[in-house]
């Protein structure tokens, strides 16, 4: 039988490359898209885990909506990625500057 | 082996039916304390649809339709709050006299909204997927006011969120639109999949997605958990500190509120800040008070920082957007105080500085956008220039404005820290207090050098306004609400406390 | 035991393509990296009774949402050099970042609350996942799934609204026009 602990072992290996992918990948929107939904596969490992083990169903319907705004935030945030390339003829995003004037 | 079992009081009507043939009778849930927000996406439905019909010289007849909706919405929430604290949806939607006050402070924001976007979209395409979009957000911000439980809070927020997004980047032949809609868009999924696994952690320390009964199960946590809860604790807070661009989480605000269209920058200001600090409070208080020592050492730091980002930040602007953005930042500082009193009037401190922000805030947005030029937007401080001389009662309505932002006593800015800083020193936090005193008054600095701009400098550009009367009202009514709520600030502030009350 | 070695084979192959998803150099094998640490991803769902959450996955995510990032991939000229630009700086700082959060979140779900829950093993074929899930969709989070169906509309309409243009290159049908039009705009009559 596998443990608990090592399904929340994944989800936060999951959820930490998602992280650092973002960190990484800063000049391509694309794949920091595709870093946001492995942070969210990450938390859904995570629910479905404790749903199974705290034998509570709630967990699993809110994976249910957590997919559906996940699916939701793709399609809308392909959408800017697709306004901001007819714009720029690129997908590269300068760098956030915080303290720019 | 057991069957799964739903938690609690479905579980007898759920119970063993349906293990083959599934039979269950649907319980009609009370949905009256709904009807509001029903109505809400039901009009924001109908305008998508009724736009369509509407010839291109009435299509501001889609933005008379929101307001209407939000004016009804408004007065329906207060007939039902009139019945007393009500529950709908088997608890899931909670309708308590401080989720009614939120309301009146969202939708009120979203009229405003709509009165500075009609003439600013005038010409502009997709008018009614605009307005709608703006009423889906905000019902998605009502829906966070009323949240009792981490389902209902979080879908909420994504609702609100994804509105937001679209309506930042809707000017989309425009680079900077698109590029603050898409720095904003993925900060902004970051935070919520950060809050996520936070919920996560919650829910896996609780077993549950309710905030009492979380709250409950954390506070008689043993302490094999108390790692976990403090992971839990840590990510809750940095991503609602995101929400309410507080530093270091504040990077997306001044880039968005730039980009974006100056009606839509004043949205942004005013109701997804009250909605997020609402769930805010309700967060601290339902599901951590077992963690108060560790969640006020956390908050005091950020607040020390916001403070100190958003007033020094604010100083080396020269775009008025994004001097507005920093002051937006600086002003959560201040509102942190009252979050990290912790108490009912430090809570009711932070109802009164929404209360008065909305009105000055509003009003300095609406002269902003009424200095509208051919091609330039009125958007640099050097564009202020002269105004004093060229129309005197924008110049004395922003003058009010900027002084009630720094603080300035005897207008409504001055009773909002007031409050806020007194409910900080009475829990104990004088040092805060002080630092917070330090910083308004370098805050003070930049508001008072546009007013500087106004009065003693010579005009650059020639001016063209809008000459648009239901504006010119707008900056008329927040300008007497901000002197009126200076000069008798007594009612708001019982209001609130009353407001308050309840949920303490 | 048959469990543990699925569980290694799924988790494993799952956090090898979430690798494979944030080095690879082409966006379009970034895709594929995902797709494949989504299967697994259900394949974990399975193991810990949430069938219907898998198949989920695979139908929508796979099924459609990942064909939504190749369409965009492909449809965008993307220009493969620029983007690697900054990984190789960013990565001792990025790595040691993502050392340090994995750590912290690791510990915690090998503390004490997490660890002694038992595991309760597997309710075989009397539940049906999908009936249980929707006995309380549609009672106790009724709300929530209202929601979620006005956030779906939202999404909807700001792609559309975002991206819909009229090219001025291309030719539409007036139908309006073309029911409407007369005889004598299209027949002319010619004296011989």
């Amino acid at each position: 039988m596998v443990p608990l602990s090592y399904y929340l072992a994944v989800a936060a290996c999951l959820f930490s490359l998602g992280v650092v992918g973002l960190f990484l990948n800063r000049k391509n929107v694309i794949t920091m898209l595709m870093c946001i939904e492995l942070i969210l596969l990450g938390v859904n490992v995570n629910l479905a885990a404790f749903s199974h083990f705290l034998q509570n169903l709630g967990g699993q319907v809110f994976i249910f909506f957590v997919l559906t705004v996940a699916a939701s935030e793709v399609a809308v945030g392909l959408a800017i990625l697709v306004a901001f390339y007819r714009n720029r003829r690129s997908i590269e995003v300068e760098d956030i500057n915080t303290l720019q004037g | 082996m057991a069957a799964y079992h739903a938690d609690d009081m479905l579980a007898w009507m759920l119970g063993d039916a349906g293990r083959g043939a599934v039979m269950t009778t649907f319980p009609m849930p009370n949905i009256a304390p709904l009807i509001p927000e029903m109505v809400v996406a039901a009009a924001a439905m109908a305008i998508l649809l009724w736009d369509l019909f509407l010839p291109r010289e009435r299509k501001h007849w889609s933005a008379w339709a929101a307001m209407i909706t939000c004016a009804g919405a408004l007065a329906l929430t207060l007939k039902l709050a009139a019945g007393g604290p009500a529950q709908a949806f088997y608890g899931y939607f909670t309708l308590d006299a401080f989720a009614v006050y939120a309301k009146l402070l969202i939708y009120g924001g979203t009229i405003l909204a709509v009165v500075l976007s009609m003439d600013y979209m005038k010409g502009e395409p997709h008018t009614g997927e605009y307005y709608s979009l703006l009423l889906f957000g905000t019902l998605g911000m009502t829906l966070m006011a009323s949240a009792p439980n981490f389902v209902t809070m979080y879908l909420g927020l994504e609702l609100m969120a994804l509105c937001t997004y679209v309506l930042v980047g809707y000017q989309r032949d425009v680079l900077r639109s698109s590029e603050a809609a898409l720095k904003y868009f993925i900060l902004g999924s970051l935070a919520s999949g950060v809050l996520l696994y936070g919920i996560s952690f919650v829910y896996g320390v609780s077993g549950s997605f309710d905030f009492a009964a979380a709250g409950q199960a954390i506070a008689h946590a043993g302490p094999d958990a108390r790692l976990a809860v403090m992971l839990a604790l840590v990510f809750l807070l940095a991503g609602l500190c995101f929400k309410v661009s507080v530093a270091p989480f504040h990077m997306w605000t001044p880039d968005a509120y730039e980009g974006a269209p100056t009606p839509i920058t004043a949205f942004m200001s005013i109701g997804p800040k009250v909605a997020g600090l609402v769930v805010f409070i309700r967060v601290l208080d339902d599901v951590l008070p077992g963690l108060k020592a560790d969640y006020t050492t956390i908050l005091s730091w950020l607040a020390v920082l916001t403070m100190a980002v958003g007033n020094l930040a604010a100083i080396g602007q020269r775009n008025i957007k994004r001097m507005l953005a920093y002051s937006t930042i600086g002003h959560i500082g201040f509102v942190m105080l009252g979050l990290i009193a912790a108490n009912a009037d430090g809570y009711a401190g932070v109802l009164v500085y929404l209360t008065v922000y909305l009105f000055m805030n509003m009003g300095a947005f609406a002269i902003i956008i009424l200095m509208r030029r051919e091609g330039i937007q009125g958007e640099l401080l050097d564009d202020f220039a002269g105004l004093g001389r060229v129309r005197p009662g924008y110049a004395l309505a922003m003058t009010l404005f900027l002084f009630s932002l720094a603080g300035i006593p005897f207008l409504g800015g001055f009773w909002a820290k007031y409050v806020v800083f007194i409910a900080a020193v009475e829990a104990g936090h004088l040092y805060l207090a002080l630092i917070a005193l330090l910083f308004s008054a370098v805050g003070a600095f930049y508001y008072i050098r546009v007013v500087k701009y106004i009065y003693f400098d010579e005009e650059r550009v020639a001016f063209n306004f809008i000459e648009n009367p239901l504006m010119q009202a707008t900056v008329a009514v927040t300008a007497i609400a901000v002197v009126a709520l200076g000069l008798f600030p007594g009612p708001m502030i019982a209001i609130c406390k009353s407001a308050i009350a309840g949920v303490i | 035991m048959l469990e543990l070695g699925f569980f290694y084979l799924f988790a494993g192959l799952a956090v090898v393509a979430a690798l494979g998803v944030i080095t690879a150099r082409n966006p379009v094998h970034s895709v594929m990296w995902l797709i494949f640490c989504f299967f697994n991803a259900a394949g974990l769902f399975f193991l810990l009774d949430a069938e219907f959450i898998g198949i989920l996955l695979i139908l929508v995510y796979v099924g459609a949402v990942m064909v939504l990032f190749m369409f965009v991939v492909m449809m965008l000229h993307v220009n493969l050099a620029a983007l690697r630009e900054g990984f190789l700086r960013y990565l001792p700082l990025g790595g040691a970042i993502a050392a340090a959060l994995l750590a912290e979140i690791v510990a915690a779900g090998f503390s004490g609350v997490f660890t002694r829950v038992p595991n309760p093993g597997h309710s075989g074929g009397q539940v049906n996942n999908t009936v249980e899930i929707g006995k309380v969709l549609y009672t106790k989070y009724l709300l929530g799934f209202e929601v979620a169906a006005v956030i779906l509309l939202v999404a909807l309409v700001g792609a559309v609204v975002l991206t819909i243009r009229k090219r001025k290159d291309a030719k539409y049908q007036n139908i309006a026009r073309q029911v409407a039009v007369k005889p004598s705009e299209r027949l002319r009559k010619v004296r011989m």
